[in-house]
């Protein structure tokens, strides 16, 4: 018997725990088999889920990582190559995420009354008519989806002025974005970003 | 020449089985988790057109998109081929042919995933690691069956783990935790039988505290199932079933557009033998000789 297999019989064996026990003989024959079988689309498969399960660890420990995932949620990365590889990496749900929408530019202390004097109001991009001049709703994730997403064109062509102030939170790390949206044409809009601030 | 080969998976008894029948095993996990993405697209399907049209009506200009990604034409391009695909991929059985369905659907759902019009979509992140493991799965096609379904099984479960993982440490917020997000999104007013029966017969407090109880249930439940690649597969794939089924008939029934295609892989983790039978928990030099026997046999 080659030492390496004795290695993994003497590993599975000194497992206490019956279960622990099985899932270490699992896991070791599953990996020899993929190594003693050249199995290479196994291989790559693993390392794909390895290094984005780590990625993915990284987040609550490490403030770049909080950053990049930050950016990302508010289309603010440094580039579209570097915002689209992190696009498969799964962020359901995360992190608190709060848009407002303006008809006119609104300043922080309208933010903060829209938040205190409506706080739980249905999205304001899914309306026409503003109760107020400014109106705030949470989303679940991707913020930027109040402009972006496929309903909310039809409000855009009726009102195509718009402005979207969007705040992502993960503990102690907010990013604010403002973003401006104005006609171009009765078929076209632009959107321009105004600010990004990260703190 | 036909070759034979040793099978004993819950997919067929312990016998002795031709070349061919070993690919018809080996396809039957492959067309259950591709009718699965299927399903999960189709229940999404329904907004396409709409979404389509809207787009076609309005521009959306954003500089941080290539025009490729935020045009409309390729939006349905990208969703149209990995559903006429998968359609195709239940009925043929040359290999070439599946893993080039396999890696369009994967190209396609990265597409989606970058697209202006469908990037903050989860469906299309879920559909992506389906169709990785796809992909894996289209090249592994001639592995003995017993190994293959061990492999399926472990790679199915650690993905859903995967998705619970990315998930789970979003959440861990002061938001998610005091459940205040949780609330604003889904208690408040989401018209939905589940939240509709809770604010008619709870009183304000009561429903912000059910809130809070609610969004750590999901904090934790979400965590503890980024260790499911730890179980049995066969526990785990129970375990994610309910999950899934949960997330979607407790909080909305749109998110099976998320969750049907991983169901699909939670099933093929069914398929696994009991444990104490598999072929994975022999002892451990017995099953390296056995399972690579077949992999020298067929060198041979």
């Amino acid at each position: 018997m080659k030492r390496r297999e004795k290695n993994l019989i003497f590993l599975a064996r000194t497992a206490k725990i019956p279960a622990l026990r099985r899932w270490q003989s699992t896991m070791f024959i599953l990996l020899n088999q993929i190594w003693k079988t050249k199995d290479i689309a196994s291989a790559m498969l693993l390392l794909f889920v390895g290094c984005v399960a780590l990625w993915i660890m990284a987040l609550p420990l490490n403030r770049t990582v909080q950053e990049s995932y930050l950016r990302r949620f508010h289309l603010a990365s440094a580039n579209f190559a570097v915002w689209a590889i992190q696009q498969p990496v799964p962020a359901m749900y995360n992190f608190e995420n709060r848009i407002w929408a303006s008809r006119t530019a609104a300043t922080a202390e309208e933010l903060d009354h829209a938040l205190c004097a409506i706080p739980n109001t249905r999205p304001s991009v899914a309306s026409n008519d503003l109760a107020t001049n400014v109106e705030t709703d949470p989303v679940n994730h991707f913020p930027t989806r109040a402009f972006t997403f496929g309903r909310t064109r039809s409000f855009l062509k009726q009102n195509p002025s718009w402005y979207y102030y969007l705040r992502s939170r993960y503990r102690d790390l907010e990013i604010r974005s403002a973003f401006k949206i104005s006609p171009v044409s009765e078929s076209e809009v632009l959107v321009n970003r105004l600010e990004v601030t990260i703190d | 020449m036909t070759s034979v080969s040793f099978t004993g998976t819950a997919f067929g008894r312990a016998e002795v089985r031709s070349k061919n029948d070993q690919l018809s095993i080996a396809l039957m996990p492959y067309r259950v988790v591709t009718c699965f993405l299927l399903a999960s697209l189709l229940w999404k399907s329904r907004f396409i057109p709409g979404i389509f049209t809207g787009y076609l009506e309005l521009k959306l200009n954003d500089p941080f998109f290539p025009n490729l990604f935020s045009n409309p034409y390729s939006l349905a391009t990208l969703f149209l081929t990995p559903v006429t695909f998968g359609f195709i991929a239940l009925f043929i059985r040359n290999r070439l042919a599946l893993r080039f369905q396999a890696i369009t659907t994967l190209a396609c759902m990265f597409g989606l995933c970058i697209h202006q019009g469908s990037y903050n979509d989860v469906t299309f992140v879920t559909c992506f690691w389906v169709s990785a493991w796809c992909v894996w799965y289209s090249f592994r096609l001639d592995d003995p069956v017993e190994i293959l379904m061990a492999k399926a099984s472990f790679f199915g479960v650690l993905i859903i783990s995967l998705i619970f993982l990315g998930g789970a440490l979003g959440k861990w917020t002061p938001g998610y935790w005091s459940g205040q997000v949780i609330y604003d999104i889904y208690f408040v007013e989401r018209d939905f039988w589940f939240f509709n029966l809770l604010r008619a017969n709870l009183g304000t407090e009561a429903l912000r505290d059910f809130a809070t109880c609610y969004s750590r249930m999901v904090v934790l439940s979400e965590t503890a199932c980024s260790f499911l690649w730890l179980l049995n597969p066969k526990t785990a794939s129970i375990i994610a079933l309910a999950m899934f089924l949960g997330i979607t008939l407790f909080s909305n029934v749109l998110l099976f557009s998320v969750t049907l295609c991983l169901i699909g892989l939670a099933i093929v983790g069914l398929q696994q033998p009991a444990p104490g039978n598999r072929p994975l928990t022999l002892p451990v030099s017995s099953a390296i000789d056995e399972s690579s026997a077949p992999a020298q046999a067929s060198q041979k």
